[in-house]
């Protein structure tokens, strides 16, 4: 427990649901976007939280971060309580969000001279950071004429100028030139094994280069697993994928002759490959099939894995699901049928 | 020494809330000031504002009735709107002011740093007061010597200043008080705002409430025929002493005279209880609609 920068055991999180009549009434309704969060983070690694969009990573984040009190569970950050030890949680945290936005007719340094003076911050390590981004030369511009990556990277520079053991990071590379996000992903890697980022990216990119795990969280906010980026490349050993849009429909044997490895899409048909030969033989089996549109091939990115494995365990819950209620009906058919047998015999012995 | 190699911190201490208001009290100065059209157009709002309701103080006439003032109507509602050039726009200023926080995201970041939402709004109250003491200063007195000019009509000189040092010293407690019973009602409105996003109404209609029982529109005097402590109950509400003390004193020049029966002295002390009481209760109530808010998650949205 003491090495775990971040613990989550059965956290919950809902939302009051309806207009104002519903939250005056005795039991008002309510939606769970958080439905019992459970995982382990160990000191020195970092964390990726992806899922579908509506799964609850942003409030995920939020609740981590104490900006949400939860509705149940509890979660340890460092070892303090988000809900008994909140200032000692507060003062070991930083979260940055692209909503962060700023009093555009102030300067970048009384910006960040005022977020250092509200949250007891350092102010040479913002002007450090703002250095080695090359920002130093707007120190003195109106936020107004900044653009949005310039403005992410001031996000990023309030974030840490704290200096958190953990950033809780929504998006913190989003509208950030290839450049410059290059320098902060550097920068942030190079923090790795001091600080510990919670993230919640779509760039398969940056959570490839950031993180050490993945929290896979389903629809309606169910943790799903959590898969650490190596193995999870390993686990799908094919890295490309080949998308047909075939001239009228694709038959599952046509397609398989192809290539064994592959889904359907709507009408769409997408091969999966190892490595590069193996989608160069796709490829050529493709051309020589030869009833298609288009062809696509792309490299797999860590996202395009996860929600794959998202799907793969959904499919597997559901199937679950399915095989319980199929037991359960076979079980009532069984009792059913007893009881009927029962009364029959009942029924001849009163005839007797 | 590199970024890169810089420790982190593990003995961080959080900024305190008096930190907080004084970082926010700059940061609002600062921003306020590069709005200087802003500032030029609530120039001429305080100023119209004074104009109308000296217009419409001499469109009245003397008044009538039992509860007139023992002045003139102008002298009467241009003392109301001087008055209240000090306390409107803190007050809305403040009442929105988490609501704008909320907007440009800043909010969550601030509630992550235990950035106290009370923090906030005093320095917003602190700042805003500042710069409508300064707009009082720049546009009442100046009106007055406009409107004093025998042309508009006026019988006796507008003259709001005092004339004798005792009559300032002794405004001064109620203007305090006034200042500090204003804070308190524009912290319980704005602390709604965290809960209920659209306010623009609330805050006005708590605005009207408040001016009409401090004796804006018509005396105090007024509410004593609904009983004869009706009067002395509400002059007992800081605001409403304040603007009795401030007619009393700068266009009476009666610096003897009792708050329906009751003291100088009792006045001040009642005041100071009822403010005690209430930054005791508004605190509660902010920190409750806080915790509400987090739990309901409409602390911060975008």
């Amino acid at each position: 427990m003491a090495d775990e920068i971040l613990t989550s055991n059965g956290l919950i999180k809902e939302f009051p649901t309806g207009g104002i009549k519903n939250r005056f009434t005795k039991e008002p309704t309510k939606k769970r976007i958080l439905d019992g969060i459970t995982f382990d983070l160990p000191k020195g690694l970092s964390l990726a939280l992806l899922g579908p969009n509506g799964s609850g990573k942003t409030t995920l984040l939020k609740t981590l971060s104490t900006i949400y009190a939860p509705d149940g569970g509890e979660a340890q950050i460092c070892g303090y309580d988000i809900v008994k030890e909140i200032k000692e949680v507060r003062k070991r945290i930083s979260f940055v969000t692209p909503a962060l936005n700023f009093q555009k007719k102030l300067t970048l340094k009384q910006t960040v001279a005022f977020f250092v003076k509200v949250t007891n911050g350092d102010m040479a390590l913002a002007k450090d950071f703002i250095e080695e981004l090359q920002l130093d030369h707007l120190w003195n511009t109106k936020l107004e004429i900044f653009s949005e990556g310039q403005r992410a990277i001031t996000r990023l520079c309030i974030g840490l100028q704290k200096n958190p053991e953990i950033l809780f990071a929504d998006e913190p590379t989003n509208g950030i030139d290839f450049r410059r996000k290059q320098i902060v992903l550097d920068f942030l890697e190079k923090q790795g094994r001091e600080r510990t980022l919670v993230l919640v990216d779509h760039d398969p990119e940056v959570v490839d280069i950031l993180c050490d795990k993945i929290l896979l969280i389903a629809l309606g906010g169910k943790v799903r697993g959590m898969v650490d980026v190596e193995a999870l490349h390993a686990k799908f050993n094919y890295m490309y994928d080949i998308m047909v849009i075939p001239k009228g429909q694709m038959k599952d044997k046509e397609a398989e002759e192809i290539w064994p490895k592959y889904e359907m899409i709507g009408g769409m048909c997408r091969f999966f490959a190892s490595n590069r030969m193996e989608a160069s033989d796709i490829h050529e089996k493709i051309i020589e099939w030869g009833r298609f549109i288009d062809i696509k091939t792309s490299g797999i990115s860590i996202e395009d894995i996860t929600l794959m494995w998202l799907a793969k365990h959904e499919k597997e819950a559901e199937e679950k699901l399915i095989e319980e209620r199929r037991l359960n009906a076979e079980a009532k058919a069984k009792a059913m049928a007893r009881k009927a047998a029962q009364k029959a015999r009942r029924n001849k012995s009163k005839k007797k | 020494m590199s970024i890169f190699k810089k420790m982190i911190k593990s003995d961080v201490r959080l900024s305190s809330t008096f930190e907080v208001t004084i970082a926010t009290v700059k940061r609002n100065l600062i921003t306020d000031w590069q709005y200087k059209s802003d500032i030029v157009i609530q120039l001429l709002w305080t100023v119209t504002n004074l104009v109308a309701y000296g217009f419409l103080g001499l469109a009245v006439g003397q008044g009538g009735g039992d509860f007139a003032p023992e002045y003139s109507m102008s002298l009467f509602l241009l003392s109301s709107s001087a008055y209240w050039t000090l306390f409107t726009g803190n007050y809305e200023e403040t009442a929105f002011c988490l609501r704008e926080e909320a907007a440009r995201g800043t909010m969550g970041y601030l509630i992550t740093n235990n950035v106290d939402t009370l923090g906030i709004m005093v320095g917003r109250y602190i700042s805003s007061s500042l710069k409508y003491f300064a707009i009082f200063l720049v546009t009442t007195i100046p009106t007055f010597a406009i409107i004093k000019s025998d042309y508009v009509g006026l019988t006796e000189p507008i003259n709001l200043l005092p004339h004798a040092a005792g009559e300032f010293f002794m405004l001064i407690p109620f203007i305090i008080f006034a200042y500090a019973f204003m804070l308190c009602i524009s912290l319980f409105i704005g602390s709604i705002t965290l809960l209920v996003k659209q306010t623009t109404t609330i805050v006005k209609i708590t605005l009207y409430l408040v001016r009409i029982m401090a004796g804006y529109f018509f005396t105090i005097a007024f509410f004593g025929q609904y009983g004869g402590w009706a009067s002395t109950l509400i002059v007992c509400i800081p605001i409403a002493s304040g603007q009795f003390a401030l007619r009393k004193y700068l266009i009476e020049h009666n610096t003897s005279a009792d708050f329906f029966g009751l003291a100088y002295w009792h006045v001040i002390l009642i005041n100071l209880a009822i403010c005690l009481v209430m930054l005791v209760g508004t605190y509660f109530f902010v920190k409750g609609m806080t915790k509400l808010s987090r739990k309901r998650g409409t602390i911060e949205f975008y």
